[in-house]
């Protein structure tokens, strides 16, 4: 079956950024393009009754009240939308994609993509608000009940010519990067790929072995081994060489470690000032 | 373990009307527990510790968010008889073996067999739950003097009238205003009627952990056994009815038997804090989501409030009349009946209305919830048997000589419908052969096989030489593993006749 490139919009500003980076997905891989709008209901009551008290048919009564009020939100959210897919779509179409199709869901936007996950080469969402520890907790959940790339958009769209691959030499990261050196998502780019390391002989030897798995593909690799704060690295790195996004495992530790010590993978994302692809398994 | 346990979805979503409506449940449990426990016969101080135990225990192990559960009234009513005979120690150790069975089922699924629970039984089920809870309040209206009766009336009234009142009319909960202000009025005017106070022991601690003071061995087994069973069915039902009313009106799943298991340590909790067993409680779940509480942590507030109100408050809810709790009890009562039910009765089929009814009249005659549901669920699967035997006819048609006859039956033969299949043959007519014809037919058990054999040895033993066709796609139903029929040609090709 033919993967597809799943977008997720919610009509935020960064909508429009996560819609082009489909488009151009889906040209450089000719695979369909899927405009996803989820309806989320929010389920939190609007109005204040503190009465306490329960008069004949109550259940009834409050089972219709709940329904009338659920009811208008819920057009309300189909409605906008609708206008927002209706827009993307002819905006896709206009960017010559051949292959749009839209999808309009119920849910969270977690389960829906679970759902489709095995038919999804990769899905692409904006990263928005202003809570970061509210989006990090959010989109840690989804990543990890994923096992497909994720690409997390958040800032203006720039075409993809150059992606800095993190490695850290892990078992999980170098699973990561023998399935992008077999099936790359991104077969027209620069790649480089960098190892934050205070050895540098060692890492030297790791970024060997990885740049070995992109030669055996005949694939070009540039490596570097960097210094310092891992985050602050890779980022000034991804800054100077002006690479267009930075890809990497996600989440390869358990739950509770990332609670307590907080994740790697959560402060690259609230940092990153350019768009981030997450492999949670290699491809 | 972690995501299993804590998701913040479940607990910090709704933040200021989940601790808004904590208050308001915790309020309402009050009078609640006190009153169970007067119905179960213990002190007041059972109910109020198991309420506080089994709706913060719940909050954490729960599958249904935004459900609330605590000492109730089914489950008091199941333990009346082991307190009266052998007192409160033998109700703990009862309360623990309640939760250890639940615990079991709900690793065991049991959960799953909700479904064999028709509609019909459901409301019965909280029909008779209200009956039962008014029915417990008659005790303290009978026998008494006027004050007592004209106190609960106005308490009612204050319930049902103070929300009208514009602004503090739905932010002040009206039961809570009911009971200051009974309370006040008996104090000050020193009305002689019964107070919380006569009814037994409040709670002057934190509950703390002890081990009930009973025989370890068989004879106690088997006291505690029947009433842990009941107690632990009965819990299970209140609690998965509860959580479907729980799903409905906030649009949302729970997991069954997630829950089934929390209400075991819930209870078990409970029991090692000198609780009594309890379950979900449907009136204030609703009062609950009414209020605005989604999540967890309304659970759980209303379970802390609850515990820092009695610990504070004891000096003040020894005065409280008993008109008051009656006064709030009868409202819950009337929140739990299904009113819309009562209305529905004209419109229903009889048979679903009787077994409503055979529900809520075996429920009150016996006083226990598990006795109802069975005799609902027994009878609904009679009538559905008798339904489905009306699917089944025959034709007959006859060679040209009329000697050889062909019956052609059509629909399900079981055990319902198999004297009709014998009926359908005329052993009377003199034939040379017969046809039976079972192509269309489905044998879905061993009497429809046994009266098959029946006619063929009745029509040979006449003289008529017997001829089947279509048995074996007549009797695939009959195989029990319906596991290897559930694929959609499976089911296509043994219902394929119709």
């Amino acid at each position: 079956m033919e993967k597809k490139i799943l977008v997720c919009l919610d009509g935020s500003k960064l909508s429009r950024a996560v819609c082009d980076y489909g488009i151009f997905l889906s040209k450089e891989l000719d695979l369909p393009l899927v405009l996803l709008h989820v309806v989320e209901h929010t389920h939190t009551p609007s109005k204040l009754d503190l009465s306490g008290n329960l008069a004949l048919g109550a259940r009834d009564n409050l089972l219709e009240e709940l329904v009338s009020e659920e009811m208008d939100e819920s057009k309300k959210l189909i409605a906008k939308g609708r206008a927002v897919l209706k827009e993307f779509e002819a905006y896709a179409k206009e960017h010559g994609v051949q292959k749009c199709e839209t999808l309009h869901r119920h849910g969270a936007l977690e389960e829906i993509l679970e759902e489709l996950a095995s038919s999804l080469q990769t899905a692409i969402i904006g990263l928005r608000g202003e809570d970061h520890n509210a989006i990090g907790s959010n989109v840690e959940e989804l990543i990890r009940n994923l096992n497909i790339p994720i690409l997390l958009v958040n800032d203006d769209f720039k075409p993809i010519k150059s992606v800095l691959i993190a490695y850290d030499g892990s078992n999980f990261a170098e699973k990561a990067l023998k399935g992008i050196s077999k099936n790359p998502l991104l077969p027209h780019v620069k790649r480089f790929i960098a190892n934050v390391n205070t050895d540098v002989a060692s890492s030297a030897k790791l970024l060997l072995e990885a740049k070995k798995f992109f030669d055996e593909e005949n694939l070009e690799v540039h490596t570097k081994s960097l210094q310092g704060d891992s985050i602050e690295a890779l980022l000034d790195f991804a800054q100077e060489n002006d690479i267009d996004i930075i890809a990497m495992g996600a989440y390869s530790h358990n739950r509770l470690r990332s609670k307590i010590f907080g994740s790697f993978t959560t402060k690259m994302f609230l940092k990153a000032t350019k768009p981030l692809l997450l492999f949670r398994q290699g491809l | 373990m972690l995501k299993k346990y804590f998701k913040k979805d479940e607990w910090f979503s709704n933040i200021k009307n989940d601790i808004l409506a904590g208050l308001v449940v915790a309020l309402a449990l009050i009078p609640e527990a006190i009153a169970f426990s007067i119905i179960a016969g213990v002190d007041p101080k059972v109910g109020l510790y198991a309420s506080f135990c089994i709706a913060v225990v719940i909050a954490f192990v729960g599958g249904r968010p935004g459900m609330i559960s605590a000492a109730t009234g089914a489950m008091a009513l199941v333990m009346v008889t082991l307190v009266k005979e052998y007192g409160l120690d033998y109700l703990l150790a009862a309360t623990l073996l309640t939760g250890v069975l639940q615990i079991v089922a709900g690793y065991l699924k049991l959960g799953r067999f909700m479904s064999f629970v028709p509609r019909a039984v459901v409301v019965g089920f909280v029909n008779a739950l209200a009956i039962l809870i008014f029915m417990a309040q008659l005790p303290e209206l009978i026998n008494v003097t006027w004050h007592v009766y004209a106190l609960t009336l106005g308490g009612l009234g204050i319930i049902y009238l103070f929300p009208y009142i514009p602004k503090i009319g739905k932010l002040v909960p009206s039961p809570l205003v009911t009971i200051i202000s009974l309370t006040l009025l008996v104090y000050f005017l020193g009305i002689d009627v019964r107070t919380v106070g006569d009814m037994g022991a409040l709670p002057d601690t934190l509950p703390m952990f002890l081990l009930p003071n009973i025989p370890l061995n068989f004879e106690t087994l088997m006291i505690i056994l029947p009433y842990s069973i009941s107690l632990a069915i009965v819990g299970l039902l209140e609690s998965l009815m509860t959580a479907t009313i729980v799903d409905d009106l906030t649009d949302t799943s729970s997991d069954k038997n997630v829950e089934c298991r929390g209400q075991g340590i819930a209870n078990i909790a409970s029991g090692f804090m000198g609780g009594m067993a309890g379950c979900a409680m449907i009136g204030q779940s609703v009062i609950n989501i009414k209020s605005g509480g989604r999540t967890r942590l309304s659970t759980l507030c209303a379970g802390i409030f609850l515990l820092l109100m009695v610990l504070f408050l004891s000096d003040i809810l020894v005065v409280i009349p008993m008109a008051a709790l009656v006064a709030v009890m009868i409202m819950v009562s009337i929140g739990t009946f299904d009113w819309g039910s009562v209305k529905k009765l004209k419109t229903l089929p009889l048979s679903t209305n009787l077994v409503m009814l055979t529900t809520v009249v075996v429920t009150v005659y016996t006083h226990n919830l598990a006795h109802g549901v069975f005799s609902g669920v027994l009878l609904a699967s009679l009538f559905f048997a008798n339904k489905i035997s009306h699917f089944m006819y025959c034709e007959s048609v006859y060679n040209d000589d009329r000697t050889v006859k062909t019956y052609k039956f059509v629909g399900q033969v079981f055990f319902n419908s198999a004297d009709k299949f014998y009926a359908q043959f005329d052993f009377k007519e003199v034939l040379d052969k017969v046809i039976i014809d079972l192509t269309r037919a489905h044998f879905w058990d061993i009497s429809a096989v046994y009266a098959l054999d029946k006619a063929v040895i009745k029509l040979r033993r006449e003289g008529c030489e017997v001829e089947i066709i279509g048995q074996n796609q007549a009797s695939l139903t009959i195989i029990d593993r319906f596991g290897i029929h559930d694929k959609p040609e499976m089911i296509e090709k043994v219902m394929g006749g119709h």
